[in-house]
């Protein structure tokens, strides 16, 4: 008994030693408040990253730090590099260090990474479990859905990798592309703002009860009034599946269905189509006025730049009256740009998702 | 004389055990009839009860029934295909449970046990993951549900020209392709995308919502045509319970049987599945209760098993609809909620051992 009992005081103080190598502040380390709220020791100088969510990975690029990534999670090579193949050739030569999830820790180890920057999808003790068994400071940070969150994991990794200028420049930047839609927005009284309801995921029933980029740009999302976390899969819980005969009773004035541009499985997700010829849904005031459009959405978490330049879209396609001079296509191009540092994404994203474009 | 007299108190014995069990069979009906008349009544849309029925009436009685556009959308593409489909579905997953237990003499088999939803359910995922698979664009999916559900079958029903069609070959051979398609199904999701992980995971517990008018005459064509065949059987089934070589010398063809019965009971399933995603438990419990209740005379139990199954999950669709509204919980998970309980208290005090 008394071994055991001496052996469990050991493998103690060993943890809380080994813990204390990577907590402690040590010269040369700042101590950062990552987005659970989990306190980590990140080295000064970051030279190596290994980014395990896509959020993160774009974030890095924006910086203009790509050449910081040693290796990125799967999600990062399927949202990212295979979305953007013209515009990162290099990304497919990163290691893919594997799910978000569950990553493989050795592959991680050995390429040395400075700091691993973690997403959503874990828990604070699954990033914890990383830091712990690679040695390597984990520090979660993801957008959760939210444009707070959104600009607070901007910051969170400009600290991280030594970008904190870029990052509140960049901050600076996009809270003025939503100002100006704010103001106008302002202006709308509530009874003349749009009720939106959006099909999301991949089937016309699904739908987020809280989507951020449709309050921005005016709208009145239809599913708001469901308790948040009701229904729900996913980050966040964040969705909600509801009946055809819901939809037809919030008579939404549009709807918006969830595109991604993701290569794979187009066969299977929603279409325009489908929403027009759903019987259930031709009574809406949606489809009566033909007022069903594609959307950006998310893919693999959120895409900062589509994010924003989804709020512009959603602004003209509610009140193009009031949007006159909102020139969405040229705008959403400046935002790409500024994000990826290449012109004419926009364009190619909205030809190939069927994107409503103005004259 | 004293003989024939106990003959006939036999005979009426007998007579009444039959007419408890038609008894049995008519109240089920009614208590169905009963929910279906509830749940289309129920729903977010403002609609009062009398319109509901109104609206139905107008269908068949134009002139004498004023009924606005929204309730007619509301309850003849909304409601009523769910409605229909819940009980169509229903009434195909108990009588196929109960016929698969029955050529199978396990009360474990079932379409999810057999493996046949799992292959669905395989096929789902490979067409929304990969968008790969039988059929075009809506059916995409559909199609491939379809074809994989029969796949299974067809392997196990192979795996018979082999080997005897014992119940033992049959079962195991169904269960090794349940772990099969399961592990494929986990593999597809595992390397997709999360939301095209999550469209999988919501086909598995099923949904009643996507059902339209032309499924539903697809479905009910394949019941109507496939139903009869095993209701036909019955009287081999019967036998059959008392053992292959009882039944082999009163001159049934086991093994002829039993292939004959799983392949046309498949199909049948095969169609429901693909159209509603795997609903299980409802197959397993509704053949179950129905033994307890009236006994395993498969010429009684087979539509008692079916009206059962209706009963179970239009009821299960309607709670699933309500508790949360107007969030709807998965009906598979909802089956099970409400069947479990019913379940084990009809375990508890069962007298009859049927295997």
């Amino acid at each position: 008994m008394k071994k055991v009992i001496n052996s469990v005081i050991f493998a103690a103080t060993f943890l809380f030693i080994n813990f204390s190598i990577v907590n402690l502040t040590a010269a040369g380390y700042t101590i950062v408040v990552d987005q659970v709220g989990r306190k980590v020791a990140v080295p000064d100088k970051v030279e190596r990253v290994v980014s395990l969510s896509p959020e993160g990975t774009r974030v890095v690029i924006a910086f203009g730090a790509a050449d910081k990534l040693v290796g990125v999670g799967s999600y990062s090579q399927r949202a990212i590099f295979s979305q953007y193949s013209e515009v990162f050739p290099w990304g497919k030569k990163l290691p893919d260090v594997g799910k978000l999830t569950g990553p493989n820790m050795e592959l991680i180890v050995s390429l040395n990474p400075d700091v691993i920057l973690g997403g959503w999808s874990y828990p604070p003790e699954a990033t914890s479990l990383i830091q712990e068994k690679t040695g390597i400071p984990a520090v979660c940070v993801y957008t959760n859905k939210t444009i707070e969150d959104t600009f607070k994991e901007i910051e969170t990794i400009g600290k991280i990798i030594g970008k904190e200028k870029e990052a509140k420049k960049l901050i600076a930047y996009l809270d003025k592309k939503i100002a100006k839609v704010k103001e106008v927005v302002s202006q709308i009284p509530e009874s003349e703002k749009r009720k939106v309801y959006l099909s999301f995921w991949g089937e016309v029933t699904k739908t987020p009860v809280l989507y951020e980029p449709v309050d921005i740009a005016g709208g009145i999302n239809a599913a708001g009034s469901v308790a948040r976390g009701a229904g729900g899969w996913g980050k966040g819980r964040w969705g909600a599946k509801v009946s055809t005969e819901q939809i037809l009773d919030w008579n939404p004035d549009v709807i918006l269905v969830h595109r991604s541009g993701s290569k794979k499985a187009p066969k299977a997700s929603v279409s325009i189509e489908q929403i027009i010829s759903e019987p259930a849904l031709k009574l809406t005031n949606a489809v009566k006025n033909g007022r069903v459009y594609y959307t950006p959405g998310m893919i693999c978490g959120w895409d900062h730049p589509r994010l924003f330049t989804e709020i512009l879209y959603m602004a003209k396609l509610f009140y193009p009256d009031r949007f006159k001079d909102l020139d969405v296509a040229k705008e959403a191009d400046k935002i790409f740009k500024r994000f990826y540092g290449v012109g004419g994404l926009w364009e190619k994203l909205s030809k190939r998702c069927g994107y409503y474009e103005w004259e | 004389m004293q003989i024939s007299g106990k003959g006939s108190q036999k005979r009426e014995e007998y007579r009444k055990f039959v007419g408890r069990k038609i008894f049995f069979i008519f109240s089920l009906l009614f208590v169905i009839l009963f929910l279906v008349g509830i749940a289309t009544t129920l729903g977010p849309a403002d609609i009062t009860i009398l319109e509901s029925y109104a609206t139905i009436l107008h269908k068949f009685f134009p002139s004498h029934f004023y009924v606005s556009e929204l309730a007619t959308t509301v309850i003849w593409d909304i409601r009523l295909p769910r409605v229909i489909m819940g009980m169509l579905a229903g009434f195909a997953l108990g009588i196929t449970g109960l016929v698969m237990q029955g050529i199978l003499k396990n009360p474990l088999a079932s379409p999810y046990t057999l493996g046949i939803s799992a292959g669905a359910g395989f096929g789902a995922a490979l067409a929304l993951i990969l968008g790969a698979g039988f059929g075009t664009d809506k059916y995409l999916v559909v199609g491939n549900a379809f074809i994989f559900a029969l796949i299974t079958s067809s392997v196990i029903i192979g795996v018979t020209r082999h080997r005897k069609a014992t119940p033992e070959t049959m079962i195991l051979a169904g269960i090794a392709l349940m772990y099969l398609f399961n592990a494929m199904t986990t593999l597809l999701q595992y390397f997709a995308d999360p939301e095209e992980a999550t469209a999988v995971l919501f086909w598995m517990v099923g949904d009643l919502g996507k059902v339209t008018w032309s499924k539903l005459s697809v479905v009910s064509i394949v019941s109507v045509c496939s139903i009869p065949l095993l209701v036909w059987k019955s009287w081999d089934l019967n036998v059959m319970g008392a053992g292959d070589e009882v039944a082999e010398s009163l001159g049934v063809k086991v093994e002829h049987t039993r292939v004959f019965i799983m392949a046309v009971a498949s199909i049948l399933i095969a169609s429901i599945v693909c159209f509603t995603g795997t609903i299980g438990f409802i197959g397993l419990v509704a053949p179950h209760i129905v033994r307890i209740v009236i006994g395993s005379d498969y010429r009684f139990a087979i539509p008692a098993s079916g009206i059962t199954g209706a009963l179970l999950l239009v009821g299960a669709d309607v709670a699933s609809m309500q508790i949360l509204a107007p969030v709807i919980i998965p009906i598979g998970v909802m089956t099970a909620f409400m069947g479990v309980p019913l379940f084990f208290y009809l375990i508890m005090r069962r007298r009859r051992e049927h295997f």
